[in-house]
């Protein structure tokens, strides 16, 4: 009691930066319309973010309502500026032991601020996808194999190429016999 | 080992191809996905807030004047919500002490409120999420958002605060 008679409100002049400052998405929402499976690596449509203020910020990228751990973003942390924008890669990685189910969840763009009292705004692309059967370990591993090709298909692409020379060459090495002769053609003497 | 060898060439064949099918038939790795494409953005009018020095005991409110305003910056309706989070603990940095490594007793009674139109006044100690407004038109702002610090009785705790004050917006 005698607290509440000695506390009272006081207005102060609080220091007080003014600045528009800004953040913003380029895509409102986005459903994943497959059945994910659990152990997938699985890339989402290009993100935009932008900086609508009128200065300059550092912006960060997370997840809400998911672990942060199974989304990936391809830059965090960078700065912008004044209505500058910037795409960026969004993977959403699976585990194994991902349930089964709806998921949805906010992909946030933060103007990171500073101080006592930090206000900052955050705007967020609504992301929604569906977690199919889990397949088992077995299944989650071939899910996450068959993901990195998908996702690393040039690389593959290459590796089978040059794995396939190299298997045409031992062969043709072994069980054939090539001999290249190179010859200068003869010039006739003119008399 | 001529069979085991024309195994092998077939079945690297057969990888190579099953690669390629996949490089054709999926023209982009992208998963398969609806897409909104629309301006989801938002716009405050401060960046920071200082108390500056606190008395112990006193509930400080930012004035009515230099209420935050914030801005529906996109070009759709959108919702809006206040994310709050945990206060920092304060720190001692005054008068050259340096206790900056431990928590001070009392922290827990600093208290961050903000009260939003039509909402109730919502502590900031813990993260919460309150609805600021459902339906936000394109280049429509709120206004009268105050914020209010309450400092315990306890003269001892003194040092910085730290807190922030989030506006997120999402498509409606």
């Amino acid at each position: 009691m005698l607290i509440v008679a000695i506390c009272f409100y006081v207005l102060v002049s609080v220091s007080v930066a003014f600045a528009s400052v800004g953040a913003g998405v380029g895509i409102g929402q986005i459903v994943v319309k497959e059945r994910l499976v659990p152990g997938g690596v699985y890339q989402l449509p290009l993100w935009v973010v932008l900086n609508t203020g009128d200065s300059d910020g550092i912006y960060h990228l997370t997840v809400d309502g998911l672990n942060s751990d199974w989304i990936s973003f391809s830059q965090n942390d960078f700065k912008l500026g004044s209505h500058d924008s910037r795409f960026v890669t969004v993977q959403l990685v699976l585990p194994g032991t991902a349930d089964k189910g709806v998921y949805n969840v906010y992909l946030e763009n933060h103007l990171v601020t500073t101080g006592p009292v930090g206000v900052g705004p955050v705007a967020a692309t609504k992301l929604r996808f569906t977690v199919g059967d889990n397949p088992g370990v077995l299944g989650a591993a071939t899910q996450r194999v068959y993901s990195w090709f998908i996702l690393n298909r040039r690389a593959a692409l290459f590796v089978f190429l040059l794995l396939d020379l190299l298997i045409v060459y031992w062969i043709i090495k072994k069980y054939f016999k090539i001999s290249f002769k190179v010859e200068g053609r003869r010039r006739k003497n003119k008399l | 080992m001529r069979k085991l060898l024309l195994l092998v060439l077939i079945l690297s064949v057969a990888a190579l191809s099953t690669v390629q099918v996949f490089a054709v038939g999926e023209a982009t790795s992208t998963v398969k996905a609806t897409v909104a494409t629309e301006l989801i953005s938002i716009n405050t009018n401060i960046s920071t807030l200082d108390y500056g020095i606190v008395t112990a005991g006193t509930s400080i409110l930012l004035p009515k004047e230099d209420a935050i305003i914030v801005t529906n910056s996109g070009n759709v309706a959108e919702v809006v919500e206040v994310v709050g989070s945990n206060a920092h603990h304060p720190r001692t940095t005054e008068f050259g002490w340096n206790l900056v490594t431990g928590d001070i007793e009392g922290v827990n009674e600093f208290k961050h409120y903000i009260t939003v139109p039509g909402g109730s006044k919502t502590s900031l100690s813990a993260v919460n999420y309150s609805l600021v407004s459902d339906n936000l038109a394109a280049g429509g702002s709120i206004s009268g958002i105050d914020t209010e610090l309450v400092t315990p009785w306890a003269g001892s705790n003194f040092g910085s605060f730290e807190t922030y004050i989030t506006f997120r917006a999402t498509k409606k």
